[in-house]
């Protein structure tokens, strides 16, 4: 069976992964969820002891959930049901281009945000690294996370996050993906063998990650062409910049898309939006990418000729 | 992308068995690719269900 026969509102994943993998029962409980990923690779958040303990973890939710469990009520809807995919019903549709499907619905009805683009946040974004191996055993907690505020701490299982159990790294990307974009939600975590409680405060912005892996983003990136060398610390110095500062030289070829934008042959690169950012050339390529999207408009920031100049630009 | 669905005591012997052997059939393992069969199955046999969704080469 293709994802075009699959319910969405049950198997609610990460698109964009190649792999995810569901426990549940026959009622359609779901016990647990296995899979995901990072910017750095796409096998990074997995291993075979970290799925057996997933795997372990809905065997045991099976036992105690079964006699209680009820069939599952909601209405279906499928990939197919979105206006873009119609016409694809006998070619094989991708897992990522459920997100496209969707972003594309969202823009026709006027509902599609940039906040559309943080999903399934990475539970470092709450301050959580958990196991590989053991996906709710806590690897480290960030200095002043909302984890760390919240007095969770190294060592720790987590049992609950938004009320879905955590057995894996996908559990609690899938239970953050489902937390607002600013408020707070609950989590529960055993330490020294009681049970601990509390709201994490979710600050505007907490869901940022790097999408730049995502197939299903790859129309809505942009990408800057401007080329050239970073700058020495000596030369940053002459311009009162700190040696780790942004400051390249624009090479002697201008990219039309940059000359049509009013950047010329040397200019100094040393922001955008009047953003301090210490970072090397290739860095900022990547945080360009990172940060904004395509037809936004931002202010480039440039020294030229020892005066600063902002240059107007529409990301392509 | 696909998805299949097998019973929790085979699945964990597919994966034991890919660690090891370079491509595993899975129909060796009882995978099914159909999911009103597994949830048939899964009622039957009142084992859970583990269902996959991969890209197929």
């Amino acid at each position: 069976m293709r994802i075009q026969g699959a319910d969405l509102n049950l198997f609610e994943f990460d698109y964009d992964c190649t792999w995810f993998a569901f426990m549940l029962n026959a009622d359609e409980h779901i016990y647990g969820r296995y899979g995901g990923r990072d910017a750095k690779g796409p096998d990074d958040r997995m291993s075979l002891a970290g799925f057996r303990f997933s795997l372990q973890a809905a065997l045991d939710a099976h036992q105690q959930v079964r006699p209680a469990s009820k069939p599952r009520n909601a209405r279906a809807f499928r990939v197919d049901d979105y206006p873009a995919a119609k016409g694809m019903e006998r070619g094989c549709i991708h897992c990522h281009q459920t997100w496209e499907y969707r972003r594309s619905y969202l823009k026709s009805q006027g509902k599609w945000s940039k906040d559309e683009v943080w999903v399934y946040p990475l539970p470092e974004n709450i301050g959580l690294t958990l196991e590989i191996d053991r996906g709710n055993h806590v690897l480290s907690v960030a200095k002043n996370s909302p984890a760390d505020r919240a007095g969770v701490r190294a060592g720790d299982a987590v049992k609950t996050i938004n009320s879905v159990s955590i057995a894996s790294f996908a559990d609690a990307s899938y239970a953050l993906h489902k937390s607002p974009a600013e408020g707070a939600v609950s989590i529960t975590w055993e330490h020294d063998g009681k049970t601990q409680s509390a709201n994490l405060a979710l600050a505007a912005g907490w869901r940022r990650t790097n999408v730049t892996w995502r197939p299903s983003m790859l129309d809505i990136l942009p990408s800057i062409s401007l080329s050239g060398e970073d700058l020495s610390a000596a030369e940053k110095k002459s311009l009162g910049l700190a040696p780790a500062r942004l400051a390249f030289r624009q090479d002697a070829k201008v990219h039309k898309s940059m000359a049509d934008a009013g950047v010329r042959s040397g200019d100094v690169i040393v922001g955008v939006d009047s953003q301090e950012l210490d970072m090397s050339m290739t860095e900022f390529f990547a945080y360009i990418r990172r940060n904004y999207l395509i037809g936004e408009k931002v202010q480039l920031n440039v020294v030229r000729n020892g005066k600063k100049v902002d240059l107007p630009l529409t990301l392509k | 992308m696909r998805f299949r669905i097998a019973f929790p005591a085979v699945a964990l012997a597919a994966f034991v068995a890919g660690a090891t052997a370079a491509e595993p059939n899975p129909r060796n393992f009882g995978w099914l690719p159909d999911l009103a069969a597994g949830k048939a199955e899964a009622k039957r046999t009142g084992k859970p269900m583990l269902v996959v969704f991969r890209c197929e080469r």
